[in-house]
C-alpha cells in the first residue's frame, strides 16, 4: 500500500517538474542566442587571425603594452566613479532617508532613476553645453575669474569622462542602496546604546556590517556598469580615448586597423572583468541574506 | 536596584499630545506595568524613561539623582523593544553578549554570564542560531537575556509578549515574573492586555489618551475600579445606568427602587452613575425570592451561553430590575457566570433572576461621551 501512494504522488511532482522545465524554455533560449552562442563565436573568433587561419597570437596582442593601457584607463575610470559614485551615493540615499519627509525621499527616488538612466549621446551633449570649453558653467565660472580650462580640466580627458561618469554613478548607487538602507531598523541603534555602546561602536559592530554586503556588491555592479559604458564615452570623445568599449570599436570599425580578432579578444577580456564583478556581487548577496532574511 | 521617579512628565509630537503630567514612582524592585489602550503613551513614557525622547517637562530621577539630560547608553536601564529589535548580524550568545562586550568585561567573565543567561532563559540548544532562525519565543527570551545581561537598574519592557501565541505568552510572562523576582530587578511592563498585567505586576498603572487614570494593585484595581474607564477596560464587567437617590445614605435609585450601593457617598444626589457588578458576583436566585435595599434583583432570558472552563458565563437579553414581570427593558445585556456543572440548569431562553449580593458591587460617576469613544476604541475588549 505504501509503494502506490508513494508513485501515486510522485507522479503529479514530475509533471510540475516537467511544466517548470518549459516555463523556463523561453529564458533558456534568450540566454542560448545572445549570451552563449555570441560568447562561443568571440571565443572562436579570438582564436583566428585576419587571413583566416587558426592562431592563438590574437592573445599576446592583449598582452602587448599597447593593449594593456586600455584596460588600466577602463580599470581607473571604473573603480574611481565606483568609489566617488558609490560613497556619494550611500551618503545621499542615508540623507533622504534621515530627511524623515516621504516628499524629499520620492523625489530624490524619482530624480535618481532619471539620472541614472541618462548616458550616451544626450548625457554627452548636455556635459560639452555647460562644461565644455564653451558650456554654459564654464563661462559663468569665468565670469566669476574661475579658468577651469586654464587651470587644466578639460571634459575630454579621463577626468572629465569620470566626471561625467559619476551623473549617472551616483544616483545609480542611491537606487541599489536604498532598499538596503531602509531595511535597517531604528530599533537596532537603540538597543545599541542602550546596551552602552556609543554611535561608532554601533556603526562597527552592528550597522557596517549589516550593510557592507550590500555596499559592495552595490559598488561592484557600478564598477561593471562603467566598465562596459561606450555610447557616453565616444559620443563625448569620438573615440580618441583608450578605454576597452572604445578600443574594440576602433579595431572592427576602423579602416587602418581593423582586426575583428582582436576585437574579440578585448571583448573576452572585457566580459571576463564583468563576470568577476558579477559573481563577486552575487555571492556577497548570497552571503547577507544568510541572517538577513525574515 | 534602583528606585525609578517619574515627575510630571509631558511631551507632545506636534498638536498630539501623548503624555501629560505623567507623575510616578516605583520602589526598587517592583514591577509596574502600563495598561492602557492603543495610542494612549506607553511607549513615549518608556522611551521617555529610557532616554530615547526628551520630555518637554518634567523630569526622570533615579535613585535620587536626575538623569533626564542624560544620553540612553549612560543611564544603565536595560530596554526589551517592542518587536524584539535582536541584531540580525549576530547569534544568540553574540546578542546576549553585546552589553558585555561594550562595557570590556574580561572575556572568561562573558562567556560564564552569557552561559549562565542561555540556561536561565532555556537557550543553550539555539545559542548558535541567528535571530531569523528562532521562533518568535525564542527571539523574545534572547531579546531578554540580552537586556538583563548588563544587570541594569531598571528593566524596561515594552510589549514583551505581544509577538508570541497565547501559550507561549503565558509561559514568558510567569518566566518574567520569576525572574524579576529573584534578580529584585525595577522593572517597568508595558502592555495592552489587561490578564497580562493583573497576572504579573505589584501595581498597574491604568493611561487613557496621555495621563494616568488610576494606580493600584491588580486586586485592588479589579475589585474597586476607581474610574469608568478602568472598570470596562479590566476584566469582564456589566455597567448598569443608575441615579443617585441619597448621597447621604448612599442610595441609587432605578426603575422605582431604592438600594444601597457601595460609592454612592461620594457623587451628588441626581447624579447619572453606574453600578459596576462583575459576572461571577451575580447570584443566581429562586424566580419567587423578593428583592430588598439591601438586595436588588435582576431578571432576563437567557440568549448565549459561552464555556470559559470552570465557568459558563451567561448572556441574558430583555433584562430588567425587579424579580417581578413589571418595568421596562433597561439593559441590553447581563453577563452571569455560573458553575459549569450548574450550567444545565439555565439552558438558552429559560428565564433567570440574580441577585447583586451585598458589598459585591460599586457605584462610579457615568463616563464621559470621550471616554466611552475610547472604551469602544480599545482592540480585544473584554467589556460586556
Ligand atoms: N515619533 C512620533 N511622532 C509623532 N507622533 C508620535 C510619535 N510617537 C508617538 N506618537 C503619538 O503619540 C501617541 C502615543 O503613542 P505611543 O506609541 O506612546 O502609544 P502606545 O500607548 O505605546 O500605543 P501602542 O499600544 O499602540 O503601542 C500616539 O497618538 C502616537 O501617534
Ligand atoms: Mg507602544
Amino acid at each position: 500500500m505504501n509503494a502506490t501512494t508513494r508513485s501515486a504522488q510522485r507522479a503529479p511532482t514530475r509533471r510540475r517538474g516537467a511544466l517548470v522545465w518549459l516555463a523556463l524554455l523561453p529564458f533558456g533560449l534568450a540566454i542560448l542566442l545572445f549570451l552563449l552562442l555570441p560568447t562561443l563565436s568571440l571565443v572562436w573568433g579570438s582564436f583566428h587571425l585576419r587571413d583566416g587561419s587558426f592562431s592563438p597570437a590574437n592573445y599576446t596582442f592583449l598582452l602587448s603594452p599597447d593593449q594593456i593601457r586600455p584596460f588600466q584607463n577602463s580599470v581607473l575610470l571604473s573603480a574611481s566613479t565606483m568609489l566617488v559614485g558609490g560613497i556619494c551615493g550611500l551618503v545621499i540615499g542615508q540623507a533622504l532617508l534621515s530627511s524623515g519627509s516621504l516628499l524629499v525621499r520620492e523625489l530624490g527616488v524619482t530624480f535618481s532613476s532619471v539620472a541614472a538612466n541618462f548616458a550616451g549621446v544626450p548625457l554627452a551633449f548636455a556635459f560639452i553645453a555647460t562644461l565644455g570649453v564653451a558650456g554654459l558653467v564654464t563661462r559663468f565660472l569665468a565670469g566669476l575669474g574661475i579658468d577651469l580650462y586654464g587651470a587644466g580640466f578639460t571634459l575630454y580627458s579621463m577626468v572629465g569622462l569620470a566626471t561625467v561618469y559619476a551623473y549617472f554613478q551616483l544616483p545609480l548607487m542611491v537606487l541599489l542602496i536604498l532598499p538596503a538602507l531602509q531595511a535597517m531598523r531604528r530599533e537596532w541603534r537603540e538597543a545599541a546604546e542602550n546596551l552602552g555602546a556609543g554611535r561608532w561602536y554601533y556603526l562597527r559592530r552592528v550597522a557596517i556590517p549589516i550593510l557592507l554586503p550590500s555596499v559592495i556588491a552595490s559598488m561592484l555592479l557600478l564598477f561593471a556598469n562603467a566598465f562596459g559604458a561606450y555610447a557616453t564615452a565616444y559620443a563625448l570623445t569620438t573615440g580618441f580615448l583608450a578605454i576597452v568599449p572604445i578600443e574594440i570599436s576602433n579595431v572592427i570599425s576602423g579602416d587602418v586597423n581593423f582586426d575583428p580578432g582582436q576585437g574579440d579578444v578585448l571583448a573576452i577580456g572585457l566580459a571576463f572583468i564583468m563576470a568577476i564583478c558579477v559573481v563577486g556581487q552575487v555571492w556577497l548577496q548570497r552571503r547577507t541574506s544568510r541572517w538577513m532574511q525574515r | 536596584m534602583a528606585r525609578l521617579e517619574l515627575h510630571g512628565i509631558s511631551k507632545r509630537f506636534g498638536d498630539q499630545v501623548a503624555v501629560a503630567g505623567f507623575d510616578l514612582s516605583v520602589e526598587d524592585g517592583e514591577l509596574v506595568t502600563f495598561l492602557g489602550p492603543s495610542g494612549c503613551g506607553k511607549t513615549t513614557t518608556l522611551r521617555i524613561t529610557a532616554g530615547f525622547e526628551t520630555p518637554d517637562t518634567g523630569s526622570v530621577v533615579v535613585d535620587g539623582s536626575e538623569v533626564t539630560g542624560l544620553p540612553p547608553n549612560r543611564r544603565g536601564m536595560g530596554m526589551v523593544f517592542q518587536g524584539y529589535a535582536l541584531f540580525p548580524n549576530m547569534t544568540a550568545r553574540d546578542n546576549v553578549e553585546f552589553g558585555l562586550a561594550v562595557r570590556r568585561r574580561p572575556p572568561a567573565e562573558r562567556r560564564r554570564r552569557v552561559d549562565e543567561l542561555l540556561g536561565l532563559f532555556h537557550l543553550e540548544h539555539v545559542a548558535g542560531h541567528y535571530p531569523h532562525q528562532m521562533s518568535g519565543g525564542q527571539q523574545q527570551r534572547v531579546a531578554l537575556a540580552r537586556a538583563i545581561a548588563v544587570e541594569p537598574s531598571v528593566l524596561l519592557l515594552d510589549e514583551p509578549l505581544s509577538a508570541v501565541d497565547a501559550k507561549v505568552r503565558e509561559e514568558l510572562r510567569t518566566e518574567i515574573r520569576r525572574m524579576q523576582g529573584q534578580l529584585g530587578i525595577t522593572t517597568i511592563l508595558v502592555t495592552h492586555d489587561q490578564a497580562e498585567a493583573l497576572s504579573i505586576s505589584d501595581r498597574v498603572v491604568v493611561m487613557n489618551s496621555g495621563v494616568i487614570e488610576e494606580v493600584g494593585t491588580p486586586a485592588r484595581i479589579y475589585a474597586e475600579p476607581r474610574s469608568a474607564f478602568t472598570a470596562g477596560f479590566i476584566g469582564a464587567m456589566n455597567e448598569l445606568p443608575v441615579r443617585v437617590a441619597s448621597r447621604r445614605e448612599g442610595l441609587v435609585e432605578r426603575a422605582g427602587r431604592r438600594f444601597a450601593a457601595p460609592g454612592a457617598t461620594e457623587l451628588p444626589d441626581g447624579a447619572a452613575a453606574l453600578l459596576l457588578v462583575r459576572p461571577e458576583s451575580l447570584e443566581p436566585i429562586e424566580a419567587a425570592a423578593a428583592a430588598s435595599e439591601e438586595r436588588p434583583v435582576l431578571r432576563g432570558r437567557v440568549d448565549v451561553q459561552t464555556f470559559l472552563g470552570a465557568t459558563m458565563r451567561l448572556f441574558l437579553g430583555g433584562v430588567v430590575w425587579g424579580a417581578a414581570a413589571e418595568g421596562d427593558h433597561e439593559i441590553e445585556q447581563l453577563a452571569v457566570d455560573v458553575p459549569s456543572s450548574a450550567a444545565g440548569r439555565w439552558p438558552v431562553g429559560t428565564e433567570l433572576s440574580v441577585a447583586i449580593p451585598v458589598g459585591s458591587s460599586r457605584v462610579i460617576a457615568a463616563r464621559t461621551a470621550a471616554e466611552a469613544a475610547a472604551v469602544t476604541r480599545r482592540p480585544g475588549s473584554a467589556r460586556t
